[in-house]
């Protein structure tokens, strides 16, 4: 009886499992076909009967060697720089006894619960008449702000980052202060102590911190969707967003082509996540369990 | 986890400091300038533009972004694989133009753009509007119009202006033409010979000259069809391609859209002209008059050759040709009234940004895009009429198709409308007639006058907020 | 005096590093999130197409055309009926999933990667295989089903399919992270818990009923009010799926705030909307919170 039930858990998860990865297969293939085999083929399955390598090629051949690398330093960036913050304020708001500590706290846990509806359009406005940049004066009219600018990729901050600082303060919270008080009685400074103590311990909770970040901002296709019309400035999956939204308008499709860009564009995550899932996905169930 | 939550009321008089930190950041941001820009550059300065290209050598310098739709890098080299492949030539427009000039002015450092096509495009080019930093080209169809109005665009030099039929050209609020099209197109009725022979109707003597015509002839090769082949109706796409399809026949009954400030959906034309797509609709198979994607029907009448008829432009004529059909094409069928109506399309027009920095050099790749070489070139190549008044009468444009020379001839037949534009919330208007009104229509079986006594309500509110 | 500033610094030591590490952070906030904040909802109270001219007062011209419109007011229901359901279904389908995930299987950690592996992938490189799959003739859905002798289903007509489609779309998407809270949840449950209640002489319901759910409150208060912002700002799906069709039956009220403000740069209808949406989301995530802690007392 518990052995049958057993099994019709594990058929049950892998046909859901089938479900799962099946879109990612889809366009794999779908990549390898002609437009118009395409469009005629009516199959759950795109096998291509003559395979063309033409869209994939075409990605390569074409500039969007560019938008990859756009993405790929954006990511790292997001990826850096909100692991240091958590890192840093983690530590502080866990160890550090000043004014206006709890008020951060909450801060911090408000700051995640922001629905993004509200900052949508008025950040979008502030972007584009921003002071001094991009042309603008200092009435920030003139120029274009950073509409359009390659930095507008590293500027902006979602809220929901803040979770990751209280996952960080959540795990200083259950380390010993011991590591670090012998430190301090070394004479180590704050930041030395930091950096050689805390980040080799916390070591695994950081890469949960990074990875995490790193796939997010990836996958972040809105920014660039709705800040960038240069393909040069652009990033994979922003530069797909429009081609699919083009799937509702008036126009031609190119659907291998677009699946082809998928694929690409989906592939550095998926095999991030492949080797290190273990980081990713532990610190996913943390959050929700310390949060 | 839960004491976090229910402490939240501390929070607030820090929120209340932030709030009016921000409010006055604001209130600075919003008041900083408030001069009225847009009007004031209506008719700057053409003549002083005009000069200016008239001194122009090929060495002048100049650094510009243009927006237009084949002559990126990426879709250059497209174009260029996709005609090796076809073993023909590239006769893209936006090709030879930017072969043009990079020929004729080596010292142009041009940004060439690619912003892609209908409301992405107009909602980018929006952006870089509302951002301030404006393209030196920016292009596009329906919303062209809605730039010239709003004084966004430059008037053209003369000599454009007398370069090309007037057809052609989008005129500001004041009359002046801002924006030319090297290509344009009215709708003619294309129908496959062979499928019209297969439902026992002889394609050499077929009557299509009134609406009841053209149904008759449909509804028979749909039933002759039994579920594979079928007669082909008008299209009620929901997005601008129903619109466009469907204004040639509220035009023939004397209808229209309204534009401005008023917005003219519930009258009796409207309801007729919707009844009639409400009635060819059967001929289409169910999804595919009334889907996102119109390539899924031009595909059947093209590819798989189980539509007998579709309302097209010219550019139809290069598909059917290339995928060997024995297609014959008439002009659109008459209304009852015995009048036939149509509607200008598949305009691309291209307009200088008053704002541009760079008009001049603007305006030569315009020149060179609207040149008489590479408008014959075009029009040869693609069955399409060209702006050009010189390349209009070039006899080898006119003898090149047959369809060609109709398209020619229905165009200088009068006067034909364009879509109109709407004075307030011109996209939401748009979005409620083509989805709410016209693609409603085939999809659910609600009365006309229900539909169009909701659009029309819907619509004017937008109109009057 | 060298002194005095070295004891300063001595007993302000923490709170000057504290604010020196916070400071920045606290104002690449305020920039980007806060001023946004507060100048979104002045925007509401705005007529403003973004052209520079100074933004005309309205008052409360917005709010009463949201209010008066019921385009408006529709989508707000859309927004609260498909978010609803996505949020519905992703909760039990992701529950269901972690119990069988806690039930000792080999081959466990691969089938974890598989169900994670769509939220791994951004949205728009996956939405695509379902438009094109929905394609009416041509489509692979319809080929099956004809090749099933069934009738091929015109999805774009029906707002039922519609609807279901981005509901399994987004539970495709989002099941398997949330699957995996749970079953953290789970397997932070005592297990002694399930023996002494064993003892007792529960069943499997009851055990479910008085040990698992009771022990995952935690949990279930995080997923709900993640999923309860995520789904009510949902409408990248909608937008790349449908657009608002069938007829404007998905239109939810966050595309179009989107079109409104990004499209049509209508800003004093898009700020008016937000706030109305912003301040529904906050709404229902504090009577869930008040319905969930007053069942905790």
């Amino acid at each position: 009886m518990k052995k049958l039930g057993r099994w019709l858990a594990l058929a049950v998860l892998l046909l859901g499992a089938v479900v799962m990865i099946y879109p990612f297969l889809f366009s794999l293939l779908a990549g390898m076909t002609r437009r118009q085999e395409f469009q005629n083929l009516g199959e759950m399955l795109p096998l291509p009967k003559d395979p063309t390598f033409q869209a994939y090629r075409s990605i390569f051949t074409t500039g969007l060697i560019r938008p990859f690398f756009n993405t790929l330093l954006r990511s790292l960036w997001y990826a850096f720089v909100i692991s240091g913050f958590s890192v840093m304020m983690g530590y502080v708001l866990s160890r550090l006894r000043f004014k206006g500590r709890t008020f951060f706290l909450y801060f911090i846990i408000c700051a995640n619960m922001i629905p993004g509806v509200l900052t949508l359009i008025p950040t979008y406005i502030e972007m584009a008449r921003i002071p001094f940049l991009g042309g603008n004066d200092w009435t920030g009219f003139g120029g274009s702000g950073l509409i359009n600018h390659p930095a507008i990729l590293y500027v902006l901050l979602s809220p929901a980052s803040a979770v990751w600082i209280f996952l960080f303060r959540q795990t200083m919270d259950s380390l010993p202060r011991d590591y670090e008080e012998a430190a301090y009685m070394d004479g180590s400074t704050f930041m030395n102590t930091i950096v050689r103590i805390i980040v080799p311990i916390q070591r695994p909770i950081i890469a949960t911190i990074f990875l995490n970040m790193a796939i997010v901002t990836w996958n972040d296709f809105m920014t660039p969707f709705i800040y960038i019309n240069n393909l040069k400035y652009t990033t994979l999956p922003g530069y797909v967003g429009t081609l699919v939204a083009a799937l509702q308008q008036v126009g031609d499709r190119d659907y291998p082509q677009i699946f082809a860009l998928s694929t690409i564009s989906v592939l550095p995550p998926v095999l991030i996540f492949l080797f290190l899932q273990r980081y990713i996905v532990q610190g996913f169930a943390n959050a929700g369990i310390k949060g | 986890m839960l004491t976090q939550y229910d402490k939240i009321g501390k929070v607030k008089p820090l929120l209340a400091v932030a709030m009016a930190v921000s409010l006055t950041a604001g209130l600075t941001a919003c008041g900083g300038n408030n001069e009225p820009s847009q009007q004031s550059n209506g008719a700057a300065s053409p003549s002083a533009s005009n000069a200016a290209t008239e001194s122009a050598s090929p060495v002048e310098q100049a650094k510009l972004t243009v927006v237009g739709n084949g002559w990126d890098d990426a879709s250059m080299e497209k174009s260029e694989a996709d005609a090796k492949e076809a073993g023909i030539e590239v006769s893209d427009y936006n090709y030879l133009a930017r072969k043009k000039v990079e020929a004729d002015y080596p010292n142009y450092e041009v940004d060439w753009q690619n912003w892609g096509w209908a409301e992405q495009l107009d909602q980018k080019q929006r952006a870089a509007f509302i951002s301030g930093s404006y393209p030196d080209i920016v292009h596009g169809e329906t919303f062209m119009t809605t730039y010239a109005r709003e004084g966004i665009l430059e008037p053209l030099p003369q000599d454009i202006v007398d370069m090309v039929n007037p057809n052609f050209l989008v005129t500001n609020a004041d009359g002046v033409p801002v924006a030319v099209s090297p290509k344009g197109n009215v709708f003619l009725l294309f129908y496959n010979k062979d499928l019209l022979k297969d439902a026992g109707i002889d394609p050499e003597t077929v009557k299509l000259d009134t609406w009841a015509d053209w149904q008759a002839a449909s509804d028979q090769v749909t039933a002759a069809g039994n579920g594979k082949v079928f007669g082909g109706g008008i299209p009620s796409h929901p997005h601008l391609g129903g619109a466009f399809r469907v204004y040639p026949f509220l035009n023939a009954l004397g209808g229209s859209w309204g534009g401005g400030d008023e917005v003219t959906l519930n009258t009796p034309e409207m309801a007729q002209t919707l009844e009639f797509v409400r009635a060819m609709d059967k001929n289409f198979p169910k999804g595919i008059g009334n889907g996102t994607d119109e390539g899924a029907l031009y595909n059947m009448f093209e590819k798989d050759k189980t539509i007998a008829f579709v309302v097209n432009g010219t550019w139809q004529a290069a598909g059917a040709k290339n995928n060997n059909i024995n297609y014959g094409v008439v002009q659109l069928p008459k209304a009852d009234n015995g009048q036939s109506g149509n509607v200008l399309v598949g305009f691309d027009y291209y307009g200088v940004p008053a704002k541009s920095t760079n008009k001049e050099a603007a305006f030569n790749v315009i020149r060179d895009l609207v040149a008489k070489d590479v408008q014959i070139e075009f029009a040869i190549g693609t069955v399409t009429p060209p702006a050009n008044k010189e390349a209009l009468a070039e006899a080898s444009v006119i003898d090149s198709n047959p369809i060609l020379k109709s398209a020619i001839d229905a165009m200088s037949s009068g006067e034909i409308p364009a879509l109109p534009v709407y004075d307030q919330n011109d996209s939401q208007i748009w979005d409620v007639i083509n989805t709410k009104v016209i693609a409603a229509t085939t999809m659910t079986s609600k009365s006309v006058e229900d539909i169009l006594k909701i659009g029309q309500s819907e619509a004017e509110k937008y109109l009057k907020q | 005096m060298n002194t005095e500033s070295r004891s300063f610094w001595r007993r302000h030591r923490d709170a000057l590093i504290a604010y020196s590490i916070i400071g920045p952070f606290a104002l690449w906030f305020l920039l980007t999130i806060g001023i946004p904040l507060v100048a979104g909802i002045l925007l509401a109270f705005f007529k403003w197409n973004g052209m520079p001219v100074m933004p005309e007062w309205v008052g409360l011209r917005n709010f009463s055309f949201f209010f008066n419109s019921n385009e408006y007011l529709s989508s707000i229901w859309k927004q609260l009926f498909i978010g609803g359901l996505c949020l519905i279904f992703n909760m039990l389908i992701s529950f269901g999933l972690a119990s069988l995930f806690n039930i000792p299987i080999r081959g466990k950690g691969l089938l974890r990667t598989a169900y994670y592996l769509p939220n791994i992938a951004a949205v728009s490189a996956t939405v695509a295989v379902v438009v094109a799959l929905l394609i009416p003739h041509g489509g692979g859905l319809n080929g099956l089903l004809t090749k099933l002798g069934l009738e091929p289903i015109i999805w774009s007509y029906s707002a039922g399919w519609m609807i279901f489609w981005v509901v399994v779309f987004y539970v495709w998407r989002n099941t398997g992270p949330l699957a995996i809270i749970w079953l953290a949840g789970l397997q932070s449950i005592d297990p002694t818990l399930y023996e002494a209640a064993k003892v007792d002489g529960a069943n499997r319901l009851q055990l479910l009923r008085y040990v698992t759910l009771p022990g995952l409150r935690g949990i279930a208060a995080f997923n709900f009010i993640r999923e309860i912002i995520g789904v009510m700002q949902m409408y990248d799906i909608v937008m790349l799926m449908t657009s608002g069709g069938p007829n404007g039956s998905t239109d939810v009220l966050m595309y179009r705030i989107y079109r409104d403000g990004l499209k049509s740069y209508n800003f004093g209808m898009a700020g008016a909307s937000s706030v109305i949406l912003g301040l529904l989301t906050v709404l229902i995530t504090l009577v869930y919170l008040r319905l969930f802690l007053k069942e905790e007392k």
